[in-house]
């Protein structure tokens, strides 16, 4: 059995069926343990929770394995049942604890307060926003924001996980990446202010 | 729009955003034009493929090894997560034992089995009785960031084993690399040292059969990298 690949594994559980097949998934998930356990303990950051937190994957993936479309790699698919979990687990323990202590301090971007938003359309400024983030920030900064403020992952969390080894970890990424941003809206917000020279032109820079 | 709803609008995920199927082709170096052109333009892509690529290639360092390892004992051991073959709905979660509550129990138990590497009776099941998961192989070397290709693969015994089966993955699960052993150690040889080149994390498993070729036991795959320079 060991010479099987996930995929021909899930294959093999879901021609048998349960419980028949169940010997295939055993197979099939105990080659996983490890990297699901360092990822929830990573999240986690502690030995408790993380254990929780990777037998519930266990559960969920064990409850959906009927539908793995094989349309990705079943490493993947394990993934994604991962990263939702653990990131809702963790937005619900950081609501719960009202802790606040975890996030990073957010001020005012320019256009965002009463500047500019009123002359560019929200979804346009987003758009806007979009590029800029594409194109101002680094991988390591573009990851670090998007865990803390799409997903909600405490920064601490977010250091181990990507295991950051700077002093401060996941903030200081946060830090230089709003830094660029507001550099980068800024000049956006000058341009957008200044008179323009006739109807529908914008002069050039 | 305040500043967090607009870090938020401006990070999240688009219509354009790339499927898992992309993303992991991207983690293995292997995009599709396509992606590899939204790439560069999507912040939440690459944080995506990173994120992505922190669970496949993962490696525990040094201070992690014990925890991760005593997750994964506890995950083989209590199989909680058969727990939920009667159901697959969210009540499920209700009547499975959280480890929490046992852990002083656990780390005694754990203790005591891993470290003498003997067979435990299995954690009771709703509809099989399954002796062969009862045994356990825990891995020992290599794992984490090595400084030298390791020259040996390292296990524990498995009572009435016979023959152990080794393999040299990718971390994608692939098989790159195969050997048998007598014992619970394979000297590993050139061809296979030379599989482990500088950064690239590979993982190893090993089963166990006896004499019939029946499998007694597996082991989880166990991440490892040779880091050029590294401790």
């Amino acid at each position: 059995m060991s010479s099987l690949t996930d995929e021909e594994l899930v294959a093999k559980y879901l021609e048998a069926g349960r419980p028949a097949g169940t010997r295939y998934a055993d197979e099939l998930f105990q080659r996983h343990y490890g990297r699901v356990a360092l990822w929830c303990f990573r999240l986690a950051g502690d030995r408790e929770m993380a254990t929780d937190l990777a037998q519930d994957v266990f559960v969920k993936a064990w409850a959906h394995l009927d539908h793995f479309r094989m349309d990705s790699r079943f490493s993947t698919w394990l993934y994604m049942i991962a990263r939702n979990h653990c990131f809702n687990a963790l937005r619900q323990k950081q609501r719960s604890k009202e802790d606040a202590m975890d996030r990073a301090d957010i001020e005012d971007f320019p256009g965002t307060a009463a500047g500019f938003d009123r002359d560019l359309e929200q979804k346009e400024l987003t758009g806007v926003a979009r590029e800029i983030m594409a194109a101002e920030l680094s991988p390591v900064e573009a990851k670090v924001m998007m865990l803390h403020f799409v997903e909600d992952v405490p920064l601490p969390a977010i250091s181990r996980t990507l295991g950051l080894e700077n002093a401060s970890g996941a903030k200081a990424y946060v830090v230089s990446a709003k830094r660029k941003l507001k550099t980068a809206l800024n000049r956006l917000a000058l341009r957008s202010r200044r008179p323009s020279t006739g109807e529908g032109s914008t002069p050039d820079e | 729009m305040n500043s967090e709803d607009f870090l938020r609008a401006s990070l999240e995920r688009g219509e354009a955003c790339l499927a898992a199927a992309d993303l992991e082709a991207l983690v293995a170096g292997q995009g599709s034009p396509q992606a590899a052109e939204h790439l560069p333009r999507c912040a939440y892509c690459r944080g995506e493929v990173e994120v992505l690529r922190s669970f496949l290639e993962g490696v525990p360092t040094a201070e992690e090894s014990s925890s991760v390892r005593r997750i994964e004992q506890n995950l083989r051991t209590s199989a909680a997560w058969k727990g939920d073959r009667r159901s697959t709905g969210p009540w499920a979660f209700l009547g499975r034992p959280r480890v929490g509550m046992a852990a002083a129990g656990l780390a005694a138990a754990l203790a005591v089995g891993v470290f003498l590497n003997q067979p435990r009776p299995s954690a009771p099941e709703a509809d099989t009785v399954d002796v062969v998961r009862s045994m356990d192989i825990v891995g020992i070397a290599p794992t984490g960031d090595l400084a030298e290709p390791p020259s040996a693969v390292r296990w524990s015994a498995v009572p009435g084993a016979v023959r152990y089966r080794v393999s040299l993955e990718e971390v994608d699960g692939t098989s790159i690399w195969r050997q048998t052993a007598s014992s619970a150690e394979l000297v590993l040889p050139a061809e296979a040292r030379e599989l482990m080149t500088d950064r690239k994390t590979l993982r190893w498993a090993v089963s166990a059969e006896d004499g019939e070729s029946k499998t007694l036991a597996t082991s989880t795959s166990l991440p490892f990298r040779f880091v050029r320079g590294s401790k």
